[in-house]
C-alpha cells in the first residue's frame, strides 16, 4: 500500500513543521546526524511514494533554516542548511579493490607483536591490515590505560616498501584495548600493484592469492508494502549513540498518509521489536507490560535475531573477502575482511555512496541509508552497527560489527548491506585464515 | 498593494546603524522611509561613483527585494515572543545595492561562491526579520498581502508560481493561527485541524466533542488580522477585521467558550502624525 491518493505530503510536512515550530519542539527532535522528526516524516512520506525527495527536502530544509535562524544570533555557519548538499562527494572516494592479498606475518617489536593478515594495494594507496598485541609481559593489573587512552602500536608508523624498492611510511588507524588493537598501517603513497611481497620494517611478507567468491547479487526488495519496509528498515538502523527514532511517530505519519491502517496485523510486530530494542522501561503505545508472544508478523531475520541463543561453539578467526559490489541503491560497497572473536564478529567495509550518506542514518532526505544484515547457513541471522567509521558526505570506511558470536559450524555467511529497494548478497565461505 | 488598503495598519518605526550613526527608518502605509536620508536616489547614484554604500538606502533595497518572496513568511515570526535575534555581522545588508564596477575579489572556488551567497542571504533575511520595532511584522504582511492579490486575480487558477506555493502559504497561516490561538488560549501545544477558505467566506472557530479545535479561515486573516496585532481583543480570538477608514472597526470575534461569534464595534481617534520626514 503505498500513499492514499489525494494526500498533500508537502501540506502535511509543512504544517507539521509549523507545529514543531510554535512549540518550540524543533531541537528536542535532532539527532546526532541532523535527522529530525520532520526529516523523519519526510523520509516515511518519501518511502511511500508521497512526495518527491527533492520536495520533501526543501521543507526539511525551509524548516530546519527557520528553526536555526531563531537560535544562531545569525552566525552563518549555523544559517547553512543541514547536511551535506547534493554534489560531488565532501571526502576522496573509498578505496576499491585493485588487489587484495593475504599476508601471513608477524613483527616482533619491544611494544608487542604486530600480526599482518592482508595488504589491499590500489593505485592511489596501500593498506596493510593488523592486529596489535601487547607483550605478554604486559598484564592486566600492571598496566593502567593513560590520560589519552591506548597509543598507537609501534609508534606512529611503519615503512613499508614492494619488490621495486620503493618504500613509503604508513600510519595506523584502528582501535581496541590498551592490549589488543585491529586496525591498518595506510598510505596515500601507493606501491606497485603487482608486487610480489612486501616488508614492513624489513619483515617480509608474502603475498597470496585469496579464495574467489560468488558473485555479488543485487536483489530487489519487494516483500510486503512500502510501508512496512520502512518500519522495518529503520528498526534495523544502527543505534550505536542509542538513537532510536521514535517508531510511533512514524506508524503515526504512515497512517495519515493512507499507507498504512490503524489495524494492520505488521504493526504488532513492529512494535514488538522495537520494544525489543528500546527496553522493558521505554514501552510501546498498544504494547502490553508483561512477557509477549512473538507476533507472527515478526519477519525471519527479526525472529532470528530475538530468539537467538548463544552456540554451543563460538567462531574466532579472520578472513579476507576483498569484494566490491557492483553498484546498487547504495552505490558500491567493498567488504575487506571478516574477523569473529567468540562473541561476535565484524566486517571491514568501505563505502561510495551513490546519493551522498552517512553510516549511521540518512540525516538527508534523499542520502543513500544502509542497513546491514548477515545470515549464516545454519538459519541465524545478524544485524550489524556500524562501529569505528571515517569519512562522510560521499564516501566512508570503517567496521561493521554484528553483536552475537558466529556459530562455529557454520560454513558460509552472507552479507547483505541494503536500502530501502535493494540489497547486496556478498556470499562468503567461512575458511577462516587464523586466529584475529 | 495600494496605500488604501493598508489603512489600520500602525505606523512601525525602528534605528539602524548607518555611517556610524543611529539612523531612523518607518513603515507607514505600506512603505519603508528612510527619515535621516532625504534623497535615498542620490545615495545610490552616489554609491555607484564610489561613494560609501549607506545602510539605511540597502536596507530598503533589501525590503524591496524581499516583499514578494514567500520564503519570508517561513522563515519569519510567527508572533507573540518568536523572535528572530538579529545577525552579528555588522554590514547585513552589504552587498544589496546594486553598484556597477566594483572589483569582486578573486575568483571563488566551485560551490563556494553558492555557499557564501547562501549564507549572506540568510544573513540578509535574518536582518530584515530582526529589525524590530513592528517592522518584521509589517513586512511579512507586505509578503502575505502580495500573495492575497494573486490568489484573488481572475486568473490566479492558471498562476503556475502560485500553485508551487499554495502548500507554504496555507502552512504560513495555519502557523500565525497556530502560534494566535495557543498564546491565547494558554497551551504550549494545540491540536488543531485547519481549513483554509475562500476569501469571501465566513471564519470559524470551533471545538470537536474531544475539544480539538478547528479553525476556518481564508489566507487574507494573516493580513488582515495578524499584520495589523488584532488576534486577541478583550479576551477573544479576532476571526476578521474591517475598517474603511481606520477609525471606525468592525471585528468577528469568539471568546473561550467557542460560542457565537460576536462583532465588536470600536472607534480608534485619528492619531497625529509623529515628528519626522512623513
Amino acid at each position: 500500500m503505498t500513499a492514499a491518493a489525494g494526500f498533500d505530503a508537502e501540506r502535511y510536512l509543512r504544517l507539521m513543521g509549523e507545529r514543531l515550530l510554535v512549540s518550540g519542539d524543533r531541537n528536542r527532535q535532532r539527532g546526532p546526524f541532523g535527522d529530525t522528526r520532520l526529516g523523519n516524516a519526510a523520509k516515511a512520506l518519501v518511502a511511500v511514494d508521497a512526495i518527491d525527495a527533492g520536495l520533501a527536502q526543501s521543507v526539511v530544509d525551509d524548516y530546519l533554516t527557520a528553526g536555526a535562524m531563531r537560535e544562531s544570533g545569525g552566525r552563518v555557519h549555523r544559517l547553512m542548511r543541514f547536511g551535506p548538499r547534493s554534489g560531488p562527494p565532501a571526502v576522496p572516494a573509498a578505496p576499491t579493490v585493485s588487489r587484495l592479498a593475504r599476508c601471513h606475518g608477524v613483527l616482533e617489536e619491544p611494544s608487542g607483536t604486530i600480526e599482518c593478515r592482508y595488504a589491499l594495494l590500489t593505485s592511489e594507496r596501500v593498506e596493510i591490515g593488523v592486529t596489535w598485541r601487547a607483550p605478554p609481559s604486559r598484564t592486566p593489573r600492571r598496566r593502567q590505560r593513560g590520560p589519552h587512552g591506548p597509543s598507537a602500536p609501534h609508534g606512529t608508523g611503519v615503512t613499508a616498501t614492494d619488490d621495486r624498492g620503493k618504500s613509503v611510511s604508513c600510519s595506523f588507524t584502528g582501535g581496541g584495548s590498551e592490549f589488543v588493537m585491529t586496525g591498518r598501517f595506510v598510505s596515500t603513497d601507493p606501491l606497485s600493484v603487482e608486487t610480489a611481497w612486501l616488508e614492513l620494517d624489513g619483515t617480509r611478507l608474502y603475498l597470496e592469492r585469496p579464495p574467489a567468491l560468488q558473485p555479488v547479487k543485487i536483489a530487489p526488495l519487494t516483500n510486503g508494502s512500502p510501508a512496512h519496509r520502512y518500519l522495518w528498515h529503520t528498526l534495523a538502523s544502527g543505534d550505536r549513540w542509542h538513537h532510536n527514532v521514535d517508531i510511533e511517530s512514524l506508524i503515526d505519519v504512515l497512517i495519515d498518509a493512507g499507507a498504512l491502517t490503524l489495524d494492520d496485523p505488521v504493526l504488532d510486530g513492529v512494535r514488538y521489536v522495537a520494544n525489543g530494542r528500546r527496553g522493558p522501561s521505554h514501552p510501546l503505545r498498544g504494547a502490553s507490560t508483561g512477557p509477549q508472544r512473538l507476533p507472527e508478523t515478526v519477519p525471519p531475520e527479526w525472529r532470528s535475531v530475538l530468539t537467538r541463543t548463544r552456540p554451543a561453539g563460538a567462531q574466532e578467526g579472520s578472513l579476507i573477502v576483498g569484494v566490491t559490489t557492483p553498484e546498487f541503491d547504495a552505490g558500491r560497497v567493498t567488504i575487506t575482511e571478516l574477523l569473529a572473536d567468540g562473541n561476535g564478529f565484524s566486517a571491514e567495509v568501505a563505502i561510495e555512496y551513490n546519493r551522498g550518506g552517512n553510516p549511521f542514518t540518512a540525516a538527508r532526505v534523499d542520502e543513500s541509508w544502509v542497513v546491514w544484515w548477515a545470515a549464516d547457513d545454519r538459519g541465524n541471522w545478524f544485524r550489524g552497527d556500524v562501529g569505528q567509521w571515517s569519512g562522510g558526505g560521499g564516501a566512508g570506511q570503517g567496521t561493521v560489527e554484528f553483536h552475537a558470536a558466529l556459530d562455529r559450524h557454520a560454513t558460509e555467511l552472507r552479507l547483505m548491506p541494503a536500502t530501502l529497494r535493494e540489497r547486496a548478497v556478498i556470499t562468503i565461505p567461512l575458511d577462516w585464515d587464523a586466529e584475529p | 498593494m495600494s496605500g488604501e488598503s493598508w489603512i489600520g495598519f500602525p505606523r512601525a518605526e525602528a534605528t539602524v546603524e548607518c555611517g556610524g550613526a543611529s539612523h531612523r527608518v518607518r513603515w507607514e502605509r505600506g512603505r519603508l522611509l528612510t527619515l535621516d536620508h532625504e534623497d535615498p536616489e542620490a545615495e545610490r547614484a552616489l554609491a555607484a561613483l564610489g561613494g560609501e554604500p549607506c545602510a539605511c538606502v540597502a536596507l530598503l533595497d533589501a525590503w524591496a527585494r524581499y516583499t514578494t518572496d514567500v520564503r519570508m513568511l517561513v522563515l519569519g515570526t510567527r508572533g507573540g515572543s518568536d523572535v528572530i535575534p538579529p545577525p552579528d555581522r555588522a554590514d547585513p545588508f552589504a552587498g544589496v545595492m546594486h553598484v556597477a564596477g566594483r572589483p569582486t575579489g578573486p575568483a571563488p572556488l566551485p560551490g563556494q561562491a553558492e555557499g557564501e551567497a547562501e549564507a549572506r542571504e540568510l544573513e540578509r533575511i535574518a536582518s530584515l526579520l530582526s529589525l524590530g520595532g513592528g517592522l518584521p511584522r509589517r513586512l511579512l504582511a507586505t509578503v502575505a498581502a502580495n500573495w492575497r492579490e494573486r490568489l484573488l486575480a481572475p486568473d490566479g487558477a492558471e498562476d503556475e508560481e502560485l500553485s508551487g506555493v499554495r502548500a507554504r502559504l496555507e502552512a504560513a497561516l495555519y502557523g500565525r493561527a497556530l502560534a494566535s490561538l495557543a498564546t491565547w488560549l494558554e497551551v504550549n501545544e494545540l491540536e488543531l485541524d485547519f481549513e483554509p477558505l475562500p476569501e469571501d467566506e465566513r471564519p470559524a472557530l470551533s471545538a470537536d466533542p474531544t475539544g480539538r479545535l478547528r479553525a476556518r479561515l481564508p489566507f487574507g486573516w494573516m493580513v488582515d488580522v495578524w499584520g495589523r496585532g488584532l488576534e486577541t481583543i478583550w479576551g477573544r480570538f479576532c476571526l476578521s477585521a474591517a475598517t474603511s477608514d481606520g477609525v471606525h472597526w468592525e471585528l468577528l470575534t469568539v471568546g473561550p467558550d467557542l460560542a457565537d461569534p460576536a462583532v465588536i464595534r470600536v472607534e480608534l481617534p485619528a492619531l497625529p502624525e509623529p515628528p519626522g520626514r512623513p
